[in-house]
Parts: structure tokens; C-alpha cells; sequence
């Protein structure tokens, strides 16, 4: 027993040694946890601020030193899988993580109502007649979400209603006259519906995009956006893939070790191209075929589970305000896209069937919404969410 | 500070306890003077204002230490009147002069805050200076040293209760030794393990039920039930080894604050193995002051068992709950005593009866209100409008928690140490081999609770708030 207590002793010194050292690194290492917080801290006014600020992000900013190559977030999800959990709790009840009966995984706030979707959608309506009035239509694309309608494949006892909502966001949209598009009922027409959505992350796969942009085009055709068959084809693009290489946003909460990673897909077509893009808020200016106007190869260069996200090599991810040039389509038509990050992967494929394409983020988005639409007098608006945003306030702040 | 947090385990701990060490035997003063600097600064960084009263707490009752040694009475007297109006004000008033407005009174209620811990430290305060006063110690001369009995940062503020006798010799004359270090360091990491990946994972089933009275299925509210039984033994319990496992690491030895409590067959059985220092705490200072079971009367025993039992409520905190909770022990402790409930009972059926009676006493403690005890317990026994036996919400619970409850089970038992006698008594070499597993699971236990406290997962500490 004292042989059993001497090594236990020791080795627990010696764990409690390397964690000292570790948040002793952080204060010391710039960029470390610790170091951030005491040069916070002494930001505040007085002593008692500055102990205040102290005692309050000292064990946030210890785990954050403590969390080496965050291995303590690989061996808290292997904890959850051995226990055989399919519901992975997190301090941040909306960052909560479901597996579903694919293997895959979903946040899903478990203390989340239904929320009646009418009131986004009549803000979005009064925007589309407002842009009626100056002779601009609207259309709205609803992109599925991970969760497929009419299939329950979450634990039972945990409920989701992004499916609902959707419904009633686009009842009521249909209802006040706007044009939609379900993206939903095409996605439920193929076989394998989970297979277009990565397993640790809640976004589509480009193949899905494809998929999407292959329906889209015809609607489009009817506002005067044209699309050459060929971009519709999958032969039509080089392909690499990049196995194990992506670690999506559930992922990251779980770990690789709780459902696995995720391959990885770079999609080149085949034939030339040649764009501009340009983000002038944050000083992005980029020229060149699809590869280096559209697409951020940076972001794949190194796998990287957690600080990386190879989602954003399509479109770089969220902007306020993107300008795309299609320098191959002078005579097309231009388009407006309001959208969500489903819209990452989708918007370099939709950029080859407009001469210009701008692309708004509301989240991040800080002009005048209408006068900025009207001055780019598009042929067509079309608002891009995925179901599961159709309650977001913030998403839908068309006022 | 919590004791399962990142920040005392590898910010606080190591350099408390490289500097102790560091500090030469001999130099007792300095390394008494080393843990009270450190216990101050543990309980200043959770309730950097309440220190202040720990501090007069810590004065207050030196001085009165001294007295005692000279004239006992006057001192008990002072001691109990100050240390329990110190408790009365932060604790009871509030709650006081809320009932009392509820009769028809008009007073001003203050906003007063619970400094952390208060009922633990008032406690060991008043006992410093009673076993002085009873001649069970002697009088700290020096100030320090009752500062570090009080505010001691092992048991500063959730327990156990130590009591000044148990460790007044230990103060000066303690000898630290590895085997104490080493059995202390295994003890804490038991603790830990408890703390964190038991009772604060069922916490999150108990809290779902709780917080819902009046709308679950029987089923739910029964899990619910089940795992706050749970909870509060595994939060209590790791936090009582983890304070034993500390004391021992700086040579300190506390008694024992659990033993298997659920393993008990009665409810008088219970309560020996329970929260075992506080009950210790009330029968030497409240129970045998008052003439305990020996006295003339039967009304007598029966009161003193009432007047123990309503103050083991009360101290609970200031709810109606707590005190309901203290009062249906003391019906039920005097049924057992003077009743015979249980006599002649088979033992399994005495175990169950406990087990249940204690869940159930569980849910008023837990409970936020009477009503809210009210509408959790028509759930259990579908009595609500809407009452349903299942529900998909209990189904989801028991299968993500199920190997949860296993272990909880296993842990309410000395499963460990008895198969460990079994493997010895069939082979000392697969003693030796269940060793060395065991060392391998402390070390991952530790690891995985350290995971999840990096995780900021959910970290509730149920007895701060008494």
C-alpha cells in the first residue's frame, strides 16, 4: 500500500509540477493565457479593478495555458465516447454537441424553444418590397440543414426545431409574396442525404454545393442569370482530396478521438477562369483564376485540427461585404448574396454565372442594407440561409 | 478558490507546497505562518471583502481563548453569543426578517451577502474556544496559530468540522512525514475524481430534474432524485477526501467526515456515517451539554434529540426546506429510537427503507421551496395533472449516464478495497498487479478530471453555500 501511495505521490507531483510550468509558460510566453490576462488586468483603473479583472480570468486563461495542443479537449472526448454519450455537454449550453444516428455531430441547444420564424420573415418581406418598389427582385434559397425533415436522427428526448422553423419562415414568406426556393426537397430527393454534410462540422460538402448551385440554376435562368451547363458537372473539376484534414466546429468542441475527422475536398474546374475579388473592408484585394481570387489555399496548407478551418479555402470565409469580378462573363447579369456560411463553398460556383457577384454577411455587415443594394442595381437579391437560421434576429435584421 | 479548479491546482498548490517544504522542519512559526498567508489568500480570492470578517472572526476568538483559560463560563458564554450572532446576521437575518414581514411587520430588509463557507469556520472558532473553556486544550498563545486553525485553507470552507482538540497539538508539534504526504496525495486525487467526474456529471441530471418540478415524468423525478443523492455524496465526500488528503499532505490528520454512508441499514446508522463532524460538533457541544440520552425523563431525550435535529436544519441554511428536512430526521430518528421502526426488519429491507427515506429526505433538501418540494414530490408519485410514469427526457438521461451510475454505485461501497483483500487472499502477486492498476487509474482519473475542468464543464460546490 505505501509502494502504491509513493508512485501515486509522485507522479501527481510530478503532473502538478508540469501544469505549473505550463501556466508559468503562459505568463511568461507572449500570446499565453496568463500573460494576456495580467497585461488586461493592469489595463483597469484601480487596484481593486485590476484584482477584480485577476481573480475573475485566472482560470479561464490557466486552461487556456494548460490545454497543450489541446490535448485536454482529445481526452475529454474520448471520456464522452467511452462512456458512450451522445450528448456532449458544454459549458456554453448553445455549443452543445449531439451525435447524431450517423455518426455525425450537430450543436443543438438543448434548452433551445421553438421560436415563431414569422417575425424574420416579415422583416425579410418588407425588405423584398422594398426592393420591388426599385425594381429589384428577391428570392430567398433555404439550404438544408444537417438534421433532415421528417427523420429523427437525434437521441431520443433531444428536440430540434430548425426544421419547423424554416417551415413557418417560408409559409410566411410565400404568404407575403416573395419568391423561395427549398433547397430541402432536393437535397430529400437523393439517397444518402447525411453524406452532403461533413461528420464534425454542420456545413455541406462542395459536392453538396455543386448539388445546390445544379438546382439553383434553372431558378436563376428566370431572373436572367445564365449558367453554361458544364460548370454543373462534376467531371468538369479537378478534385484533390486532403484526408483527415478538417476538424469541423462541433469537432473542435469533442475532439478527433469522439467522432473522427473529416476529409477534405479542393475543387479546381477544369477550364480557365479569371476573377477579381475584393474585400475593402479589410483591405483584401485578390486577381487570378478560380485557385487565387475565390479560393484561400493558405487555409490547407498545414493540417491543423484546431486552429485551422479548411472550410474557409472557398470564399475565405465571413465578409461584410465581398466584390467578385468575373472578368470570363462581361455580359452577364450581377447578383446580390445575402448569406450565411452555408454560402462559403456555394459562392465560387455561383460566381461563374454572374459578371458580378456581391456578397453581404449581415452579422458583420455595418451600412445601409437597402441604399448599398440599390446602388449595385442587381438583377436579382437572393438571400441564402440555412434552415437552422431562420430564428436568427440577427441574420434577418433587414430593417 | 475551488479546490477543483485549474487555478488551485496548478497556480495555488505547487508553489504553496514547494515553499512549505522548502521551509526547514525546525522552522515551525514560519511554516505555520506560510499556511495562514496562503489559507488567507485562498479565501480573499473567492470573497476578497468577507477575509475581513474571517480576520475579526480570528481575533475575536483569540482573544476569548485566553479568557476561557481563566474563566471559562463568561468566555463559552461570549464565544456563543458572538460566533452565532455572526452566523445569525450574514446567515438568518435576511430570511428572518422576511418571515417576520410576512406577518404583518414592516422591516427594512438589508441586502447581505453569505461570505463562503461562514457556518464551517464559525463552527471551528466556537470550538476553540469551548474545548478551552471545557479544559479538552489549552489556549493558543500565539495569534497565528489560531488563525491557521480557523482559516486552515483544507477544510476552511467546506468541512469537515475540526474540532480544536483533534489538531491543537498538531499546530505546533506536527511531524510531516512522506507516507502521510504520499497517502494524502492518493486521498486528494480520490477526491478529485469524485468532485469532478461524478457529482458534477449527475449534477447535471439532478439540476434538469429539479429545476422542472411539476413537470416531469415519475421516471425523470425519480432519476432526478436518484442522482442528487448522488451528487451531494460525492461533492461532500470528495471534497471532505480531498481536505483530508490535503491536511495529511501538511501533516495534519482530520477524522473522518464519511464512511459509506449509503451502505446504512438505518436511519440512526445513517447518520453516523454522515457529514460525520457535524454531528460530532452537536453531540459533544449542543446533544451531551444538554444531558444527551442519559437523562431522567424519556420528553427530555426527545427534546434534546428535537433541539439538536431542528439546529442540524438550520444550519443547513436559512429555508423552511432545511428545517423541514432536520425535523422529519428528528420524527424519524426518534421512531428508530424510541419507537422500534426497523427492529426485527431482514437486512436488505432495512437497507432499502434507508436508502429510500434518505432519497426522499434528499429532495426537500434540494428542493428551492416547500411548494417546490411539493410539486417535485406529486412527480414522483404521479400525482400532478399531467403526470406520466416515462418520458423521452428520462430516457435520454439514464442512457447517457448509465455508466455514470454504475460507478456511483460501486463508489458508494468499498468495492476497491475489498476485492483488493480478495485478490490477496487468492494471490499477493495480483495484489501487487491490482496496485499497480490502481496507480494507473488514479493517474488517469486525474488526467480526465483535469480534461474536464479545462473543458469548463459544470462546477458546482454544494456545501460553500452552508
Amino acid at each position: 500500500m505505501k509502494t502504491k501511495h509513493t508512485v501515486t505521490a509522485v507522479l501527481f507531483l510530478l503532473c502538478l509540477a508540469a501544469g505549473f510550468a505550463l501556466v508559468g509558460r503562459g505568463l511568461l510566453r507572449e500570446g499565453g493565457g496568463s500573460r494576456a490576462l495580467v497585461r488586461q488586468a493592469l489595463q483597469a483603473d484601480t487596484l481593486s479593478a485590476k484584482a477584480e479583472a485577476l481573480v475573475a480570468g485566472t482560470e479561464d486563461a490557466a486552461n487556456r495555458d494548460l490545454n497543450v495542443k489541446h490535448l485536454c479537449v482529445q481526452l475529454f472526448g474520448a471520456a464522452e465516447r467511452l462512456m458512450g454519450r451522445r450528448v456532449v455537454r458544454d459549458a456554453d449550453g448553445s455549443l452543445t454537441v449531439v451525435k447524431l444516428d450517423s455518426g455525425a455531430l450537430q450543436f443543438v441547444d438543448l434548452d433551445g424553444e421553438y421560436v415563431d420564424a414569422s417575425g424574420p420573415a416579415n422583416a425579410l418581406a418588407d425588405f423584398a418590397d422594398r426592393l420591388e418598389s426599385r425594381g429589384i427582385p428577391l428570392l430567398y434559397v433555404n439550404a438544408p440543414q444537417k438534421i433532415q425533415r421528417g427523420t429523427s436522427p437525434l437521441p431520443g428526448g433531444v428536440t430540434e426545431y430548425g426544421n419547423e422553423m424554416g417551415d413557418v419562415l417560408l409559409e410566411t414568406l410565400e404568404g407575403r409574396g416573395v419568391d423561395t426556393l427549398d433547397l430541402r426537397a432536393a437535397f430529400e430527393a437523393t439517397p444518402d442525404y447525411a453524406s452532403w454534410f461533413f461528420t464534425t462540422d454542420h456545413h455541406w460538402k462542395p459536392d453538396a454545393a455543386l448539388f445546390a448551385y445544379r438546382t439553383l440554376a434553372p431558378v436563376l435562368e428566370g431572373y436572367g442569370i445564365r449558367t453554361d451547363p458544364r460548370w454543373l458537372v462534376k467531371d468538369n473539376y479537378d478534385i484533390r482530396v486532403y484526408e483527415d484534414w478538417f476538424l469541423g466546429s462541433q469537432g473542435k468542441r469533442v475532439g478527433s478521438l469522439y467522432a473522427g475527422t473529416d476529409d477534405f475536398e479542393w475543387w479546381t474546374p477544369k477550364e480557365t477562369t479569371r476573377f477579381t475579388l475584393d474585400v475593402d473592408e479589410y483591405g483584401i484585394h485578390r486577381e487570378g483564376d478560380w485557385n487565387e481570387t475565390l479560393l484561400f489555399p493558405e487555409r490547407i496548407e498545414v493540417k491543423d485540427w484546431f486552429n485551422g478551418n479548411p472550410y474557409t479555402l472557398y470564399s475565405g470565409g465571413d465578409y461584410p461585404l465581398a466584390a467578385i469580378v468575373n472578368h470570363d462573363d462581361p455580359a452577364g447579369a450581377d447578383m446580390v448574396l445575402i448569406r450565411d456560411s452555408m454560402a462559403c463553398v456555394l459562392t465560387p460556383f455561383l460566381a461563374r454565372s454572374c459578371r458580378t457577384l456581391t456578397t453581404i454577411d449581415l452579422r458583420y455587415f455595418t451600412g445601409d442594407l437597402e441604399e448599398t443594394v440599390a446602388a449595385l442595381d442587381p438583377a436579382l437579391v437572393m438571400v441564402l440561409y440555412s434552415t437552422t437560421n431562420a430564428k436568427s434576429e440577427e441574420m434577418f435584421r433587414f430593417g | 478558490m475551488l479546490f477543483s479548479s485549474s487555478t488551485f491546482l496548478f497556480w495555488f498548490l505547487p508553489p504553496v507546497l514547494g515553499a512549505y517544504y522548502l521551509i526547514p522542519r525546525r522552522a515551525r512559526t514560519a511554516r505555520n505562518v506560510l499556511l495562514l498567508l496562503a489559507s488567507l489568500l485562498f479565501y480573499a480570492w473567492g470573497e476578497r471583502w468577507f477575509v475581513l470578517v474571517m480576520l475579526a472572526s480570528i481575533a475575536f476568538n483569540y482573544a476569548l481563548g485566553l479568557l476561557a483559560a481563566k474563566r471559562p463560563k463568561p468566555a463559552a458564554a461570549l464565544a456563543a453569543a458572538g460566533n452565532l450572532g455572526l452566523l445569525f446576521v450574514f446567515k438568518y437575518l435576511v430570511f428572518t426578517l422576511g418571515n417576520l414581514n410576512r406577518l404583518g411587520f414592516g422591516f427594512v430588509i438589508p441586502a447581505i451577502e453569505l461570505p463562503i463557507g461562514i457556518s464551517f469556520f464559525t463552527f471551528q472558532a466556537l470550538s476553540y474556544v469551548l474545548d478551552v473553556a471545557r479544559g479538552r486544550a489549552e489556549a493558543q498563545k500565539n495569534p497565528l496559530d489560531v488563525g491557521l486553525y480557523i482559516s486552515f485553507f483544507p477544510q476552511l470552507i467546506a468541512g469537515p468540522i475540526v474540532k480544536y482538540e483533534t489538531v491543537a497539538e498538531e499546530i505546533r508539534h506536527r511531524r510531516e512525514n512522506w507516507g502521510d504526504f504520499s497517502a494524502g496525495a492518493s486521498r486528494f486525487l480520490l477526491g478529485l475524481a469524485k468532485k469532478v467526474l461524478l457529482a458534477n456529471q449527475l449534477a447535471i441530471v439532478a439540476d434538469a430534474a429539479f429545476d422542472r418540478a411539476g413537470e416531469l415524468s415519475a421516471a425523470m423525478a425519480w432519476l432526478g432524485s436518484l442522482c442528487y443523492t448522488f451528487q451531494i455524496y460525492f461533492d461532500f465526500g470528495g471534497y471532505s477526501d480531498m481536505a483530508i488528503g490535503l491536511g495529511r499532505m501538511f501533516g495534519f490528520h482530520f477524522l473522518e467526515n464519511f464512511n459509506y454512508p449509503y451502505l446504512s441499514t438505518s436511519i440512526t446508522e445513517f447518520w453516523r456515517r454522515w457529514h460525520i463532524s457535524l454531528s460530532t460538533w452537536f453531540r459533544d457541544y449542543v446533544y451531551i451539554p444538554l444531558g444527551g440520552s442519559r437523562v431522567d425523563r424519556r420528553w427530555k431525550a426527545v427534546r434534546n434529540l428535537f433541539v439538536v435535529w431542528l439546529l442540524t436544519g438550520i444550519w443547513h441554511g436559512a429555508n423552511w426546506t432545511f428545517l423541514v428536512w432536520g425535523l422529519g430526521y428528528f420524527v424519524l430518528l426518534a421512531l428508530e429510537k424510541y419507537g422500534g421502526v426497523g427492529q426485527g426488519w431482514p437486512k436488505p429491507l432495512r437497507w432499502a427503507a434507508t436508502f429510500l427515506v434518505v432519497d426522499l429526505a434528499w429532495a426537500v433538501f434540494r428542493a428551492d421551496s416547500l411548494a417546490a418540494a411539493g410539486r417535485f414530490f406529486s412527480d414522483l408519485f404521479c400525482l400532478g395533472e399531467n403526470a406520466s410514469l416515462w418520458s423521452a427526457e428520462a430516457g435520454l438521461h439514464l442512457r447517457e449516464n448509465w455508466v455514470l451510475l454504475v460507478f456511483a454505485v460501486l463508489a458508494c461501497a468499498p468495492t476497491a478495497t475489498v476485492l483488493r483483500r480478495k485478490l490477496e487472499e487468492k494471490s499477493p502477486a495480483l495484489a501487487i498487479l491490482w496496485d499497480v492498476l490502481a496507480v494507473a487509474a488514479a493517474m488517469l482519473l486525474f488526467l480526465v478530471s483535469v480534461c474536464f475542468l479545462v473543458k469548463g464543464t459544470y462546477n458546482p460546490f454544494i456545501y460553500f453555500n452552508f
